[in-house]
């Protein structure tokens, strides 16, 4: 999945200067080059640790000094890396609570933390759903669209729960326990795939925020990502005028509706009661409408109508 | 910690003197300075054995000895990932109010020494929260106490924990405990501006108001600020608008006619239908046991047939 060529056309030129403390505008090439670039150095340390290893006793015959020389600038190398990577996830937590909270306040520390090099890719791409967290909230719809797509084509589907026999299980609990990366990135896929729906349906693209819905059904989804699904199919469903879906389990639907935030509530509440009434249901309309005004201010009330709440 | 097997051993919400003993017995503890320096006094003693021997072997070891506590940080990493998932997993079965399996979670990741302090706060934190919903109050004051202590005034985490105690102490039957703890937290007047924090805070005034007979000051208030400030405990401020019910209704039964001569309206069969509208009357009764004699003289808000046919 490529960032669209339409979307990039939207976006504002990514070449331009960015204000001091702010990310430049997202683009795709440079992500992929910062990627590119933060593998190429670790992997030029890890050369040199294996020729060590190859040829690093021989050298230790002719010249004991350079030996010791070479094996401590690697020892600094690798000390060098892991301090970039550890600074950068220690400021992790923080970015995502201001990301939600003051988005201005993060886009700083993100711009800061994305100019170092080498990160671990892992890393990177949890600092671009930072961004595209950050951007989500500042309005920028274009860029998280662009964002979401650059880093879903970089994070792998989540594994299935289906077992292929114990042998298979017990290789995947071992590279579990070496190789923390592909369980983190797959897990950012849902909170990428949530956020692209989000911006999709903003703009309006139906279609888009389809195929993504479909994507995050397949998904394995905590409670907090599953009550955001169900907020925003129910946007997507009332976009595309079909209020029987939105109908569909609606006493399931109102029960799991009372476990989000109260906004989300009062905005879930206001959406199944403006189905009802599109799908000519006083009686539900009435109560759903009485309960969404108790949950919600009236101008959430209007918004989340609107089609603009989630 | 592994929840598969502890599932299948009784679990019953411990007692305030358990509680107690337990959070004294399994203190936080942050990452031990002495083991990182023994890791790094490895390191450099093996640097200098391999300066100095010649031997092909000497010059691996600092290698072996890399890739060692690479091995132990990968090891305690994963121990870290693991004792996140369970207390998140806890965090859920609270969302979803399965109280006592959330409980059963908290309470054996406490010990865990994979856990942080962090997650130590929040594993406390979820306990009292928990216990307080299984009605045992006492135990819930003890674990609030607990984080209280240890927490800055000032914070605002700490306004929410103190209101939650106080809640908890009103229903503990604590009354002038409670009081002194809801006069205490009046000093927090920038905490209090923020809208969940002042809603929380109403909501326990108006929890000692019913429960110490002063239904005059519950009843004053205009019924629409009275709704704007309850409106941010989403559907928990149905309790508010139960309290005031009782307390509108306790008032008529009192004295049927205001100062100036004329009857009481109605007030309680409104705040009633509110409340019902957002909580079932079962939901109300089990929290708010005053609420019975309530719940039998007035009328409370039914679902439509859509709804509870489908129920």
């Amino acid at each position: 999945m490529n960032a669209s060529p339409s979307l990039n056309a939207a976006a504002p030129p990514p070449n331009r200067i960015a204000l001091s403390g702010q990310c430049p505008a997202f683009d795709h090439h440079r992500f992929r080059r910062e990627l590119t670039a933060d593998a190429l150095i670790r992997r030029t340390i890890l050369a040199a640790v294996i020729i060590y290893f190859l040829i690093g006793s021989e050298i230790a015959q002719t010249h004991p000094s350079w030996s010791g020389i070479w094996m401590i600038a690697v020892l600094f190398a690798w000390f060098w890396v892991s301090l970039i990577g550890a600074r950068v996830a220690r400021q992790l937590p923080g970015m995502t609570a201001l990301a939600q909270q003051d988005p201005a306040a993060a886009e700083p520390l993100i711009a800061q933390a994305l100019r170092r090099h080498p990160l671990p890719r892992k890393l990177r791409l949890l600092l671009y759903e930072r961004l595209a967290m950050t951007r989500l909230r500042q309005g920028r719809y274009t860029e998280v669209v662009m964002i979401c797509q650059s880093v879903l084509t970089k994070t792998p589907a989540q594994p299935s729960g289906e077992t292929s026999g114990p042998v298979s299980a017990r290789l995947r609990r071992l590279a579990s326990f070496f190789v923390l990366r592909p369980s983190v990135l797959a897990a950012l896929r849902p909170n990428l795939l949530l956020m692209l729906v989000e911006a999709r349906l903003w703009h309006g693209d139906a279609v888009g925020a389809y195929f993504d819905l479909l994507q995050l059904h397949g998904c394995e989804l905590n409670l907090t990502d599953r009550l955001r699904l169900l907020l925003l199919q129910t946007r997507y469903e009332l976009a595309i005028g079909n209020p029987k879906a939105v109908l569909d389990h609606v006493a399931q639907k109102i029960r799991v509706a009372e476990l989000m935030p109260t906004v989300q509530c009062g905005t879930m509440h206001a959406m199944l009661a403006a189905a009802a009434y599109q799908d000519r249901r006083p009686d539900l309309y009435d109560w759903l409408g009485r309960r969404a005004e108790l949950l919600c201010t009236p101008a959430q009330w209007q918004a989340a109508v609107a089609g603009r709440g989630a | 910690m592994d929840r598969a097997d502890s599932d299948n051993t009784p679990f019953s919400p411990p007692s305030a003197a358990e509680v107690e003993a337990y959070l004294d017995k399994h203190p936080p503890r942050g990452p031990s300075k002495s083991t990182a320096w023994l890791k790094i006094a490895l390191l450099a003693g093996s640097l200098v054995i391999s300066y100095w021997a010649s031997s092909p072997l000497a010059a691996a070891l600092p290698w072996a000895v890399m890739g060692v506590i690479l091995v132990d940080l990968l090891s305690a990493a994963r121990r870290k990932r693991l004792a996140e998932r369970h207390l998140a997993q806890a965090q859920e079965d609270a969302a979803i109010h399965r109280w006592l399996a959330a409980l059963r979670c908290a309470w054996e990741l406490v010990p865990a020494p994979a856990v942080t302090p962090t997650m130590h706060g929040r594993a406390v934190l979820l306990i009292a929260h928990c216990l307080d919903q299984l009605n045992r109050h006492d135990a819930a004051i003890v674990a609030y106490r607990y984080l209280i202590d240890r927490i800055p005034p000032g914070d605002p985490l700490a306004v929410q924990l103190k209101i939650q105690y106080a809640m908890a102490q009103l229903a503990g039957d604590q009354l002038t405990d409670a009081d002194d703890t809801l006069r205490r937290l009046l000093g927090n007047t920038d905490a209090l501006k923020q809208p969940h924090l002042r809603a929380a805070y109403k909501l326990a005034t108006l929890y000692q108001q019913a429960g110490t007979n002063h239904w005059a000051d519950a009843v004053t208030q205009d019924a629409d600020s009275l709704i704007n400030e309850l409106r941010p405990l989403g559907i928990e401020a149905g309790f508010g608008y139960a309290l005031l019910a009782l307390c509108h209704y306790q008032q008529r039964q009192h004295s049927p006619h205001t100062p100036d001569g004329t009857p009481h309206d109605h007030q309680d069969a409104a705040w009633w239908a509110r409340a019902t509208l957002l909580l079932p009357v079962r939901k109300l009764v089990a929290r708010l046991p005053q609420l019975k004699q309530l719940s039998l003289h007035l009328q409370a808000q039914q679902p439509p047939p859509a709804l509870t046919s489908a129920c």
